[in-house]
């Protein structure tokens, strides 16, 4: 039993924040079916961050908007799965009182934070708002606390810019603005998605500075989604890679980037423009086009663009399991040999780190 | 800048009117005897002449046009021959009352709107949806006139609890209004409604949901207010059938307001309050546009005007 | 935005059979479409053979039959619905009255289509200062309520169906317009990326060939639902006696006649309301359908979903297969 299963869940403890098993997403439209999400198992503790790797369409934001139960409904639906964050199984909830659990105890970071913000309302409306709904704040206390957490995320001049509108603060100055907003009123555990994508490069290097330092301060658990296995490295702990709607490999941050286990974060790994020793090697993409998810390939669902792929991988789906040291699992029937044959993986990743 | 856009759309709206003026002028007197737009049919060719060289109708056409541009700057349009008032003292009385019906129900209209759009979006394809939308679709179908009637006949004469014409007290409105709001809160309501739900289903409200926002919050506070903005564009839309429905609504009450007293003035043959009528409508709407546009400008802050 | 190839499955016109099979199938499975369908057919049969039919029924006054109630059986047929102040059979009266309004309706709408698309695809295509100038005027003439111009113009020229049509066809034009330069805005940066201007077609053929096809369905749909705002203009004109004038006969002056006879006869408003009430019904519900048709995005919605006409129709043409 790998470390993973023996945590107690009780709330209060060191137990995870939150642990999410089997989770099952389908989209119905149109008489065709979706497997966003596929069995995720993914969990995180306080004062850590776990980093959900993967390619657009793996899935990962869907599974956090299932957690949180913003999903698009009419068409998406959890078909299976628990989502424990503090003990309670989220998904057993009544909705008006997950949608308190989640805004109060649970922050959310949005991918464009243009259109996360609601246009005609001013930023300290939006902001104040947060207090007055969850901690019942009067409306000059709620002022008074915005402009403290808004300063406290880099907005300067916070005293004329709270009733500034979104549109009139710039791309980096806004996703400070949501991370003000979910950080407000002191949440165990922030999810954010993909928050440094639409940015340049060195305001991105300010964005993951100040979550890290926020994280460091408020000791709260950060779920990080990205595709970008730089941003990854950099802030994360634990990585969670994700393929096709479920989750290929886990493991702590450094041994997984150091030897794969698993031959699509092996793919990805290769496929970076290396840095200094690589720089001579040609880049070495992963062969194919991610799976249409309505018709997901039988078996592993790498297969068809697996180089290692055999007859085995077709018929039978490997099942996330622990290798190695047992401190990370891989979901692959050939493990055990990648992580032997590959020394050099170690040697031209030294960038990653 | 806002002193700058009010004064390029008045300005325009001025051009416009002015055009117009000219283009009514021109088409009374380039397509025959002006004499017969103004006199009965029973007028002799004796009385045709006087009147023409009364009126000047025998001068060069430019010399008319000057002279009628100049009276009309002076809202002077000539003499009902009816009533034997100046017609724009015609068109002024009869001013309020159009305005007091078309404000209740522009204002009733604008509240059911706003109160069954977002109920109807919140749950698309619910039974309430489905009744609304219905009941819509044959607001937006039924003949304005053919509705008035039917609400004659079925209050005033048969039940006997509603009068069939003219003003009075608080009965004396239900039916106009009640006619005349059908088509537009029909219209407004699906506007409405097919805002909200683009707004319903828009990232910011994910995002506040995300923040944990109880759900009456995000139809009220964070969907509605988005939507108003639409509702507000489609309203000058709406002015136009509102205008259309109350020419009618008064002319089937007998409710003493521009419309009726224009649909008379045409059976009596009386051009000069037609003129009159027409052109001061022609005014109000370009007005009207002028503050929605205001309006809207106000209500979105991602417009810069001030 | 790379367009692999042009959108022309998705909105060309039914001139592809299992495109034409595929719109059936999918109009019978809307209830509401097909009954609109089935009506306006219906109508427009009446409309035309019609008048052939009854054999000027509509003018045979009978004075002993003055405004006879309707449903009474033993009238016979033409007084199914009663008769109007002059003895006159109303059933036969509301089928010329159909053609006359309907007549001038499609009249009115095919005129705006053909002025309003031309201009506004002039508009959109050359853009620039005639661009400019045919916009503001469609502004204009738009923001002016039909019924006004209606009243003035009529009044001046004399209330010929001739002019009615010229009049209210003008109030209609700037919507054609509208929508047009805008269908035109959009593909003409889609096309002119592509090969079409780089292997040198010419101007014309370009219009001809790739945008129109592009244009006509939306201006369709738009026409469909013009077609009910358009009835509706028109029998108010008539009724308020400012349109179509006697010996000419249209469900609006039906009613206007009617009104005077309302507490004694109300069939002989009633009837001619409700036969404009039902066309614009049906004009409007089969625009609605004929919008989320012709969008390829929308299209799923009206997806069949094994309903029985539809079932009918797949047993009828069983070789054909689905043009999805």
């Amino acid at each position: 039993m790998t470390r993973w299963k023996e945590f107690d869940v009780k709330r209060g403890s060191s137990g995870p924040l939150l642990q999410v098993q089997g989770l099952e997403v389908e989209f119905r439209t149109g008489g065709r079916v979706v497997h966003a999400v596929n069995g995720i198992d993914i969990d995180v503790r306080r004062g850590e961050t776990v980093a959900v790797l993967g390619e657009s369409g793996s899935g990962k934001s869907i599974t956090f908007e299932a957690i949180l139960g913003t999903l698009d409904s009419p068409p998406g639906h959890v078909t299976g799965g628990r989502a424990e964050f503090e003990g309670q199984n989220l998904f057993d909830l009544s909705p008006r009182r997950r949608r308190a659990i989640c805004g109060d105890r649970i922050g959310m970071i949005f991918q464009d934070p243009l259109s996360a913000l609601n246009p005609v309302y001013t930023v300290g409306w939006q902001m104040a708002e947060m207090y007055r709904v969850h901690r019942h704040l009067g409306r000059a206390e709620a002022r008074r606390q915005s402009m403290d957490m808004l300063a406290r995320v880099g907005i300067p001049d916070v005293q004329r810019r709270i009733d500034n509108y979104p549109h009139e603060f710039s791309g980096g100055m806004r996703q400070r603005l949501v991370i003000a907003m979910a950080l407000a009123v002191d949440p165990a555990l922030v999810i954010a998605d993909e928050p440094t994508t639409a940015l340049d490069v060195t305001v991105e290097a300010q964005i993951l500075a100040l979550l890290r330092d926020l994280q460091r301060e408020r000791g709260m658990g950060l779920i990080l989604i990205t595709h970008s296995m730089a941003v990854a490295a950099e802030i994360a702990d634990r990585i969670c890679v994700m393929y096709a709607g479920q989750v290929v490999e886990r493991g702590d941050v450094r041994t997984l980037f150091g030897s794969p286990a698993h031959p699509y974060t092996a793919g990805l790994l290769h496929s970076l423009p290396g840095v200094a020793a690589a720089r001579h090697r040609r880049l070495t993409p992963i062969p194919g086009q991610p799976p249409d998810l309505a018709h997901i390939p039988p078996g592993c669902p790498f297969h068809p663009r697996c180089p290692r792929a055999e007859a085995r991988c077709r018929a039978e789906p490997p099942a996330l399991r622990p290798v190695g040291d047992g401190q990370r699992e891989a979901a692959c029937h050939f493990a055990e040999e990648l992580l032997a044959a590959a020394p050099t993986a170690q040697q031209d990743e030294g960038h990653a780190r | 800048m806002l002193a700058e856009f009010l004064f390029r759309r008045v300005f325009y709206s001025c051009i416009a009117l002015l055009g117009l003026v000219v283009a009514v002028f021109l088409l009374a007197r380039l397509t025959g005897d002006p004499s017969v737009l103004y006199l009965p049919d029973t007028a002799t060719a004796v009385m045709r002449e006087q009147f023409r060289e009364a009126h000047g109708y025998n001068d060069p056409i430019v010399v008319q046009l000057g002279r009628y541009v100049w009276n009309a700057l002076h809202l002077d349009f000539g003499m009902s021959l009816r009533q034997n008032v100046p017609a724009m003292d015609a068109v002024l009385q009869a001013f309020p009352w159009t305005l007091r019906l078309a404000g209740v129900t522009v204002l009733l209209a604008m509240i059911v709107a706003m109160t069954i759009g977002p109920l109807a979006a919140y749950r698309p394809g619910s039974i309430f949806d489905r009744i609304a939308s219905v009941l819509s679709l044959a607001a937006a179908s039924t003949p304005d006139f053919w509705l008035a009637i039917l609400g004659i006949l079925v209050f005033a004469v048969h039940l006997g609890v509603l009068p069939t014409s003219g003003t009075g007290g608080f009965a004396y409105w239900i039916l106009p209004i009640g006619v005349l709001m059908f088509k537009i809160t029909g219209t407004t309501t699906q506007v409405v409604r097919g805002s909200m739900i683009s707004s319903l289903a828009s990232p910011y409200v994910k995002a506040a949901r995300a923040k944990g926002m109880p759900e009456n919050r995000i139809i009220f506070l964070h969907a509605l207010r988005n939507s108003v903005i639409s509702a507000v564009t489609v309203a000058g839309d709406q002015t136009r059938g509102l205008i259309n429905g109350a020419v009618i609504v008064e002319s089937v009450f007998g409710w003493p307001g521009v419309g009726k007293l224009m649909i008379d003035a045409i059976t009596q043959r009386d051009f000069a309050v037609v003129q009159a009528a027409v052109l001061v409508t022609a005014a109000c709407i370009f007005l009207l546009n002028i503050i929605l546009d205001l309006i809207y400008a106000a209500l979105d802050p991602r417009i810069d005007l001030h | 935005m790379t367009d692999k190839t042009p959108d022309t499955t998705a909105s060309a016109p039914a001139s592809n059979p299992r495109r034409r099979y595929a719109l059936l199938t999918m109009l019978a499975g809307d209830r509401f479409a097909s009954a609109a369908a089935c009506f306006l057919l219906l109508l427009l049969f009446f409309a035309i053979f019609g008048p052939a039919l009854i054999g000027g029924a509509e003018v045979r006054m009978n004075l002993g039959m003055r405004n006879a109630p309707p449903f009474s059986g033993e009238n016979g047929l033409p007084y199914l619905l009663g008769a109007d102040s002059l003895g006159r059979p109303i059933l036969p009266r509301l089928m010329v009255a159909a053609r006359t309004t309907l007549g001038i309706s499609i009249g009115v709408v095919f005129l705006a289509m053909c002025v309003g698309s031309a201009l506004g695809i002039v508009a959109g295509y050359y853009g620039g200062r005639l661009g400019g100038a045919i916009m503001r005027g469609a502004d204009l003439v738009m923001s002016f309520p039909s019924l006004l111009l209606a009243v003035i113009v009529l009044y001046v020229l004399e209330p010929f169906v001739f002019n009615v049509v010229i009049v209210l066809a003008i109030t209609r034009i700037p919507v054609f317009i509208r929508v047009a330069r805008a269908e035109v805005l959009e593909v003409k940066q889609r096309l002119f990326v592509e090969a079409a201007r780089s292997i040198g077609a010419g101007d014309w053929r370009i219009l001809r060939l790739h945008i129109t096809p592009v244009v006509l369905p939306t201006l369709f749909t738009v026409a469909s639902l013009d077609l009910a705002n358009v009835m509706l203009a028109e029998s108010s004109l008539s009724f308020l006696g400012i349109g179509v004038q006697p010996p000419g006969v249209t469900w609006g002056l039906m009613v206007a006649d009617g009104r005077n006879f309302l507490t004694t006869a109300w069939w002989l408003s009633f009837w001619p309301g409700l036969a404009i009430l039902l066309t614009a019904l049906s004009a409007n519900l089969l625009s609605n359908w004929m919008r989320i048709a012709m969008d390829p995005k929308l299209r799923w919605r009206l997806e069949p979903e094994a309903t029985r006409s539809s079932a009918i129709l797949r047993r009828l043409f069983p070789a054909r297969s689905q043009a999805r």
